[in-house]
């Protein structure tokens, strides 16, 4: 697990264990769409190199995201927190016929850590409405599997890559507070940059892993009433 | 202390829980594709049969056809080891079969490529699948060849050809041996082909002794001697080996060809004989003799008068397609020149009177007698006083008379029965200046003499003027009966005089519708009948009445004379001269004569045709 990652994690159960004023934890569920304009490249030039026809079955769909923040009010219209999330996705070209097979697999996950500024922009009673503009990093994991086999014969590679960028998240969330409970959907666009891919020796290449794509769902957590 | 642990503990969960939640893909991209087996694939080897002989040490290009499909590889097997494979990727590709066998010997090579299924599958473009095609050849090796130029030997003897050819021992492996020919420009047929190690010969069964090409073609063989490839030829000339000709005169007057016999007498079927007429182009094939023994030949109905270029040819018993005129001509016949005719006299003056004598003249001052019968000159009557101008005979051959020149000069008057020579000066008889050679005698002595267009008739006997009588013009010819009685002068018309009382008396003229006279004389049996040749009709006229007696159609353009003690007229066309009996005007012979000589002129007395330059030919 990257040291970076626990960092963050404790960070956040350490602030859950203190006694905060007006702070909130909350989980989020969404659905986020990928660019990934590189490695779409790289599958068209695999699929016209390939001396026989292959298909790309699956070309980095749109996926289910998972994640939570830690935030504190800091004034009436303020808030800042930290925000985590977990995105993964990926592509396949394929073709099978009755002479063998051919798999070219690429699975991306990514964990994306930032920094929450959330600024009030409208509220009526237990409902409110927030624009926030979230910075932070992305860090990707890209693993690669070929494999091809014809007769009896099976050939397979794998191998990693990584990448880490820079994204920025412009959103918009509309919550409900109900005592302790607070729940609400967001709508933002993420814009990822740099995330230049890398092998396992540290030998960068020209591609990047672009998670930008629209991001959206709902979240629900835990919310402090002031004292 | 456990609430302490609980949130690490959970966010350690999610974390995992996460993980665990990486994207799954799915999804597959299936083709329903078949392999279809190839149909009509061939191997072949290019230049090459299923039977490839290699004598050197080089490689041979093997082409797949498989329509679209691809060769992937292909290993090569002799006698069923495999000795090669290689992966290629097209459908022609070289082999050296040499370089695994390289002792002489006959082998089983097999060519086994592998091409793909065409399908389009993944295996198929990987080439991990495909059909296996396999195409057996007959490998003979033959290696250590030399080279050489087959240089042929003739041996000429036992009435053949014998055509040889020896291969040096250093070159191996020439099992078999072609022998042709060809004679000018025909194509080489094969006449022999051999089998056998270094010594070959054959027979030519159509060799006569003509110049032409023998061609050696020799082939390279398996020790087994089955299985042949073609290595070098050779061509080389042989020479003339023809009948040497020579050739003489007939009894006839016809040539006479002789030859030696052919030198290849199991080949030779006959002799064949041309001509070609000098100055002309044409070949004529004469004659052939079928019996190879029979050496002679007499060209009857050689053009007379002529001369020919003579070949005589041995034809093959079995006549080869170039056996043409042409080329028996040039390459299979030597030549010789021979004149048409027996040696004669020439002559200038031809004179037939009725009886055995010829009378004719070839130098300015003798006047020859000539006898039909035995071939001799029996008198020569010489006009000493100067050159004669012209002479004329009586019909029956009683008289001859001599205009000794042209102006101011005798008459010779001769008895040829006393031989008794008369001059008489031509003043006395045309009188002073006159000039004159158109004359003619009758057998009583009497005269017609043209002088202008004057005719004189004189007794030369009695040396007696008789009369005289003016023409309307200038006369050309003049000719008397044998009685005396009958004169013709041709004086731009003929005219026909009787002599009557001393006087000459017009009985016909030709003015009128007559057509062309070509001839006109007196019967020297009948001095009464004229003889007349008027266009293609011979009429007997009686010179009185100028009733027609007898007449017959003559399909001649030209009537040269008529021997009246032999019954037969000559008369000739462009192409022949004829004979007719002079009586009924049946044609008893004809043959060829030259249609070129300008100055054409033939004569017949008894059975023999003259030619005045020298030539004759008996005919009968």
């Amino acid at each position: 697990m990257p040291r970076y990652l626990l960092f963050v994690l404790l960070t956040i159960a350490a602030c859950l264990h203190t006694h905060a004023q007006q702070v909130e934890l909350m989980f989020t569920a969404g659905m986020g769409s990928y660019s990934m304009g590189d490695m779409k490249k790289l599958n068209s030039g695999l699929h016209a190199q390939v001396p026989f026809e292959t298909k790309v079955t699956t070309n980095f769909p749109m996926t289910l995201q998972l994640g939570g923040n830690f935030a504190v009010q800091l004034s009436k219209i303020y808030k800042m927190g930290i925000k985590y999330a977990y995105n993964s996705t990926g592509s396949r070209v394929a073709a099978s016929d009755y002479s063998g097979s051919y798999r070219f697999d690429n699975v991306i996950s990514g964990h994306t850590l930032g920094m929450i500024n959330s600024f009030l922009l409208y509220d009526h009673k237990a409902f409110r409405v927030d624009i926030q503009t979230n910075i932070g990093i992305v860090a990707s994991i890209l693993k690669i599997n070929e494999e091809l086999h014809v007769v009896d014969t099976t050939l397979s590679s794998s191998v990693h890559y990584s990448s880490v960028g820079v994204f920025f998240e412009p959103m918009t969330e509309a919550t409900y507070q109900w005592k302790y409970l607070k729940a609400g959907i967001f709508f933002g666009y993420f814009v990822n940059a740099g995330g230049r891919i890398k092998n396992e020796k540290g030998e960068r290449s020209n591609s990047t892993i672009n998670w930008s794509g629209f991001r959206f769902g709902i979240e629900i957590g835990i919310h402090q009433i002031n004292r | 202390m456990r609430l302490h642990r609980f949130p690490i503990l959970f966010f350690l969960f999610c974390f995992f829980i996460l993980n665990s939640c990486e994207y799954k893909l799915k999804g597959d991209y299936f083709r329903n594709l078949n392999a279809i087996p190839p149909s009509n694939v061939l191997i072949t080897i290019s230049g090459h049969s299923d039977t490839l002989i290699a004598t050197t040490n080089e490689s041979y290009k093997v082409q797949v056809s498989c329509g679209d499909r691809i060769t992937l590889f292909y290993r090569l097997y002799i006698d069923g080891v495999q000795k090669h494979f290689e992966s290629v990727s097209s459908n022609t590709f070289y082999i050296n079969p040499v370089t695994f066998t390289n002792m002489d010997g006959v082998y089983k090579m097999t060519v086994e490529a592998g091409i793909n299924t065409g399908s389009g599958s993944i295996g198929d473009v990987l080439g991990t699948e495909g059909y296996l095609i396999s195409k057996e050849f007959i490998l003979v090796v033959l290696n250590g060849q030399g080279t050489f130029y087959p240089n042929q030997q003739f041996d000429r003897t036992n009435g053949t050809l014998k055509v040889i050819l020896d291969v040096p021992s250093n070159i191996q492996n020439v099992k078999k041996v072609t022998f042709s020919k060809s004679v000018a420009s025909s194509p080489y047929a094969v006449f022999a082909t051999v089998h056998g190690t270094n010594h070959y010969e054959a027979i030519d069964a159509s060799y006569v002794g003509e110049s032409a090409n023998f061609s050696v073609q020799t082939y390279l063989g398996d020790p087994a001697g089955t299985i042949f490839i073609h290595f070098v030829n050779g061509s080389t000339n042989v020479s003339y080996d023809l009948p040497e000709i020579t050739a003489g005169v007939s009894n006839r007057g016809y040539p006479l060809l002789s030859w030696d016999k052919t030198h290849y007498t199991a080949n030779c079927g006959s002799y064949r004989i041309y001509a070609k007429p000098n100055g002309s182009n044409m070949i004529e094939l004469l004659g052939s003799v079928s019996n190879i023994n029979d050496t002679m030949f007499e060209a009857a109905g050689a053009t007379f008068p002529g001369n020919y270029l003579f070949h005589v040819a041995p034809v093959p018993i079995q006549v080869p397609s170039y056996y043409t005129d042409a080329t028996a001509w040039t390459l299979f016949s030597r030549e010789v020149y021979s004149v048409v005719g027996l040696n004669s006299f020439g002559f200038d003056r031809f004179l037939t009177p009725n009886g055995s004598f010829i009378y004719y003249t070839n130098s300015p001052d003798v006047i020859y007698e000539y006898s039909a019968e035995t071939g001799t000159i029996t008198n020569e009557i010489n006009t000493s006083s100067g050159w004669f101008y012209t002479f004329a005979v009586s019909p029956n051959g009683k008289y001859l008379l001599a205009a000794t020149g042209a102006s101011d000069f005798s008459y010779l008057f001769y008895d040829l029965t006393t031989k008794q020579s008369t001059w008489i000066l031509s003043s006395v008889v045309i009188g002073a200046g006159a000039h004159t050679g158109i004359i003619s005698v009758a057998d009583n002595g009497l005269s017609s003499v043209i002088t202008g267009n004057k005719i004189v008739i004189y007794d030369f006997l009695h040396q007696v003027p008789i009369t005289q009588q003016v023409l309307p013009m200038d006369a050309d010819r003049t000719v008397i009966s044998a009685d005396g009685q009958y004169i013709f002068a041709e004086a731009g018309y003929l005219y026909l005089y009787k002599f009557v009382s001393g006087a000459l008396q017009q009985k016909w003229s030709s003015s009128g519708s007559y057509g062309t006279i070509k001839y006109y004389t007196f019967y020297p049996s009948q001095p009464s009948e004229a003889k007349i040749f008027i266009n293609q009709t011979f009429y007997t006229k009686n010179c009185d009445s100028w009733a027609t007696v007898n007449s017959f159609a003559l399909n001649i353009s030209d009537l040269r004379n008529i021997d009246f003690t032999n019954g037969h007229i000559l008369g000739s066309t462009t192409t022949y001269f004829m004979v007719f009996d002079a009586n009924t005007g049946s044609l008893q012979f004809q043959n060829p004569t030259s249609p070129n000589l300008t100055t054409f002129d033939l004569r017949i007395k008894k059975n023999t045709v003259y030619h005045y330059g020298g030539k004759k030919l008996i005919i009968f």
